[in-house]
């Protein structure tokens, strides 16, 4: 019954072949090759580790109940275990703590904490997410010390969702060499001294640029409790609600500017939510932030045309996004050389000023049907390095209108993809003419959403494109989501 | 149309449009850099490829010549498997010991776009498959304890998608 052993093909590859054919499978398939043999099996752990990681976490099988958090500390503690008894290096560990806070998880969490010393877990842990329990003060000097002691951590994400009251968390301090990201959710640290850090996020039910801010105008040059002057990346978001907004924007923007102004090494700032930018804060940013190369506001609040101007001293600025601008926006005389995506919300944007920027290679707009005729005559004549068109249609765009629409496109030279958001029906399809260097179509959420569209219905009914998509929403806002860090949800 | 003569490892000689070989970067580099010209005779020696796969990759270099030198991307997913053309297809339907030997010689004749497409169709032969199955198409044996094999069961329990 024995076949003659000739051995298997995979005998004869070297480990950089194998590699490259575990660079096609997806986990499913290389844990079952990993149970081959034990050749595979070293294979598959030594690939892994670049990767995979390994995930410490609960099962989240129950939507309603979330398990109690002893189950947490078991698991660490069983992870701990196997680091110290694996043959497999893990370069990766990730500490996912979230969980439903109850009575006694204090205690839980303090036992998560306690274990997090071993030897093995502190060496390797690079990733650390943890949900605060209720009255986290009693935590904060523990988790100080974890943190200060975790030499491979980069990335520390630290919420508190007991939002009602915000806890400003004095005792704790973030103290750390080798950490590169900061996600800060209803906590405010102490101190934050991290000098490799490059990238924080914060998100807050108060005015968190407002209170950095403060901390920088009170201490002048010597850097306050937050060390933040070597950030490359910034995103800030606050739940906050103004009322007197003129009055508390003009008595707030002083201390703004001034920590903008301290942020000379930042090349990726994005402020959402009700973190307003006037006049004279987009001035700080754009004077002091020279080597910004990514910029996104979710509003504007200028109140002078001509501030927007300010943003020409921007000169790397590779991509800007605006998802409301209170006044109509101009591009009359502003000049950003390399600015290569633009993508803006309910903006009323003054169309002939786009034309002179003509390094934009990917836009995204929301079209309305006053704006159909002046940003038909910006595609057909201008717009020559345009490779990638979002438009989401307003539904009071009547039928006619498509066929101007897709006219001007078939003007653009370089246009390879196409996104079309919200089309009112699928014949509106039936106008479109031929686009010279189209290569992907993607029509997502037709009116009415009801129909079930496959990509053979929109092939019927437009000139021959390589790919049709007609994907969820989520699927488009996913890719987006990787290639400019924003989707469309941008737009609500 | 100048041509180079290439030598398989047994000694036989290809006669071979210059354009069809540099579609190999190790030859492309040995005829560049090394000032081997192409009015020349010399024969360039590949002691690692035999003639039966060598004449394999002369035809599949032959009807690729014309394609776009492909582009890196850097996405640490995993990448698509299912944009094999029907010519490439067809080129590998060939047994597994030419397949494995095709994906040597794409490597050591620097040849990307045969190397992706070779290791995407053994990537295809294992997908889906449980261990057991593998181990069959491929002719693996199973050198695992049952001990040992549940441990390696368990400790993949842990690892995850970043």
């Amino acid at each position: 019954m024995d076949l003659p052993d000739a051995g298997s093909p995979f005998d004869k590859l070297p480990s950089e072949l194998i590699f490259s054919i575990f660079d096609y499978l997806e986990l499913k398939s290389l844990k079952a090759v990993s149970l081959t043999c034990h050749r595979l099996e070293q294979m598959f752990a030594d690939y892994s580790a670049c990767r995979f990681v390994l995930r410490i976490r609960e099962e989240r099988n129950s939507y309603v109940f979330l398990p109690p958090l002893i189950e947490i500390a078991d698991k660490v503690e069983a992870a701990t275990k196997l680091l110290n008894r694996t043959k497999r290096c893990y370069r990766r560990v990730h500490l996912d703590v979230q969980y439903q806070p109850t009575a006694d998880s204090i205690e839980h969490m303090q036992a998560v904490l306690d274990k997090l010393f071993a030897v093995r877990l502190m060496q390797q842990l690079t990733v650390l997410k943890l949900d605060l329990p209720a009255v986290p003060e009693k935590l904060a000097v523990q988790l100080s010390d974890a943190v200060s002691m975790l030499d491979s951590l980069q990335e520390l994400a630290i919420s508190y969702k007991q939002r009602d009251n915000q806890s400003t968390f004095s005792q704790l301090y973030i103290v750390n060499r080798s950490l590169h990201k900061l996600v800060l959710n209803c906590v405010w640290p102490g101190r934050i001294n991290c000098p490799n850090m490059q990238c924080l996020e914060v998100l807050a039910n108060v005015d968190v640029w407002y209170m950095i801010g403060e901390q920088y105008a009170l201490h002048g040059d010597a850097e306050p409790y937050w060390k933040l002057k070597h950030l490359k990346e910034l995103f800030m978001a606050t739940h906050l609600l103004y009322r007197a907004l003129d009055h508390y924007l003009q008595k707030t923007e002083t201390y703004k500017s001034v920590f903008c102004q301290q942020l000379t090494q930042l090349k990726k700032l994005r402020l959402f939510h009700s973190c307003l930018v006037t006049d004279k804060v987009l001035k700080a940013i754009c004077e002091s932030c020279v080597h910004l190369e990514n910029l996104s506001f979710t509003s504007m609040y200028i109140s002078n045309p001509d501030s927007f101007r300010y943003i020409s001293n921007l000169t790397n600025l590779r991509q800007l996004s605006i998802e409301s601008y209170i006044s109509g926006l101009s591009f009359a005389g502003v000049r950003l050389p390399h600015l290569k995506t633009l993508l803006l919300g309910n903006v009323n944007i003054d169309w002939p000023s786009l034309a002179k920027v003509e390094s934009i290679e990917s836009l995204m707009i929301k079209l309305n049907v006053s704006q159909v005729v002046p940003a038909c005559d910006l595609f057909a004549g201008h717009m020559r390095r345009l490779r990638l068109l979002w438009i989401k249609f307003d539904i009071n765009i009547n039928h006619e209108r498509y066929r101007e629409i897709f006219a001007a496109l078939s003007k653009l030279p370089a246009l390879e993809t196409l996104i079309l958001h919200n089309v009112l029906r699928l014949d509106c399809l039936k106008e479109m003419v031929p686009i010279p260097r189209l290569t992907r179509l993607v029509v997502c959420d037709i009116f009415p959403k009801c129909i079930s569209v496959s990509p053979a219905d929109v092939a019927k009914r437009v000139p021959k494109v390589d790919r049709i998509e007609v994907p969820w929403i989520n699927k488009v806002n996913k890719e987006m989501k990787q290639r400019f860090g924003c989707n469309a949800g941008f737009f609500h | 149309m100048p041509t180079i003569k290439l030598q398989s490892s047994d000694g036989e000689i290809f006669d071979t449009d210059v354009q069809i070989a540099k579609c190999s970067g190790t030859i492309k580099t040995m005829l560049e850099d090394l000032g081997m010209d192409e009015g020349d005779d010399e024969v360039v020696p590949l002691p690692n490829v035999n003639s039966a796969i060598l004449r394999k990759v002369l035809q599949w270099a032959t009807f690729h010549k014309d394609d776009p030198i492909p582009v890196e991307d850097d996405d640490s997913k995993e990448k698509r498997t299912d944009d094999i053309s029907s010519w490439d297809a067809d080129f590998l339907k060939v047994d597994q010991g030419t397949l494995f030997e095709l994906i040597l010689a794409a490597n050591y004749l620097d040849i990307k776009g045969l190397l992706d497409v070779t290791c995407k169709t053994v990537a295809n032969m294992i997908k889906g498959k449980t261990p057991e199955e593998i181990r069959k198409t491929f002719n693996i044996k199973n050198d695992f304890t049952p001990a040992e094999e549940e441990q390696v069961r368990k400790e993949n329990e842990w690892c995850e998608e970043k």
